[in-house]
């Protein structure tokens, strides 16, 4: 069995660490600047059981961002936004004006997501799309939403009335990554 | 004190179908200690030419990940799915 260290030391990275766990061969742990516990190595993470099934039970990637809707094919300057935890995704986008008018029954589409789903329609999610709608003095109408294609989200106006370009449309959806 | 800000590709994901996830980062530092780092996302599946004027190093990985039998591959399988809502 090989050995690891325990060293009150810095490094240099994206955050100099004053403790480092060094597993015998490379730095895998640290506290780093602002009192953070970070994962030295790609792939690094928290194991919530002392099982060999590590895979299955090992947090190992939580990450926050932005990310750009094209909706319908047309980059409206949105910022959207994502959380990941392990392999969920969480994406939202909120108040965003400009969306080209639809028509009940009308589908559209809106790419740009932050991680690809693997392109299997099998795996996509249902997900919650409104537009607030001013000709019915700001009552949000829903659509129906799946996530699916990589990296697109489908959604059909189903709400029973037409939304104008003036209407704000919000994106909240759930989905799986590849990895 | 001196604040200042950075962009540059710092995490790049190719999956097993030659989609390539692609991650920017903004590093803001202050008299040179990174003080924060945001992320900006995207996507390039095989065959996207958007990717060849992306940052480097997307250009570069494109043109070897994506071979011929690659984007073929991932346009048959994006064929192969149902669409619908």
């Amino acid at each position: 069995m090989a050995y690891g260290n325990l060293n009150v030391d810095t490094i240099t990275g994206s955050g100099a660490s004053s403790v480092i766990v060094n597993n015998g061969s490379a730095n895998v742990a640290g506290f780093t600047t602002g009192n953070n516990l970070q994962m030295l190595q790609n792939g690094g993470g928290i194991v919530f059981s002392n099982s060999s099934a590590l895979t299955n039970s090992t947090l190992n990637d939580y990450e926050t961002g932005t990310w750009t809707p094209v909706i319908n094919g047309t980059n409206l300057g949105a910022v959207g936004v994502y959380t990941k935890i392990g392999r969920t995704v969480f994406v939202s986008f909120n108040n965003q004006t400009g969306v080209a008018a639809t028509s009940n029954g009308t589908q559209y589409t809106i790419t740009g997501l932050p991680f690809s789903d693997g392109g299997d329609y099998s795996k996509g999610a249902a997900c919650n799309i409104t537009f607030n709608s001013a000709s019915r003095s700001y009552i949000d109408s829903i659509c129906a939403g799946r996530v699916g294609s990589g990296t697109t989200v489908y959604f059909t106006n189903v709400s029973g009335y037409s939304s104008t370009t003036s209407d704000a449309w919000n994106l909240g959806a759930v989905y799986t990554a590849t990895f | 004190m001196t604040l200042a800000s950075t962009t540059n590709i710092d995490k790049v994901e190719t999956l097993q179908d030659g989609t390539i996830q692609v991650r920017q980062a903004e590093i803001i530092t202050k008299d040179g200690v990174e003080i924060a780092r945001n992320f900006t996302r995207w996507v390039r599946h095989p065959g996207d030419t958007g990717a060849h004027t992306d940052p480097s190093p997307v250009p570069a990985i494109a043109t070897a990940v994506w071979t011929a039998e690659v984007v073929s591959a991932y346009e048959a399988m994006v064929a192969s799915q149902a669409r619908g809502v």
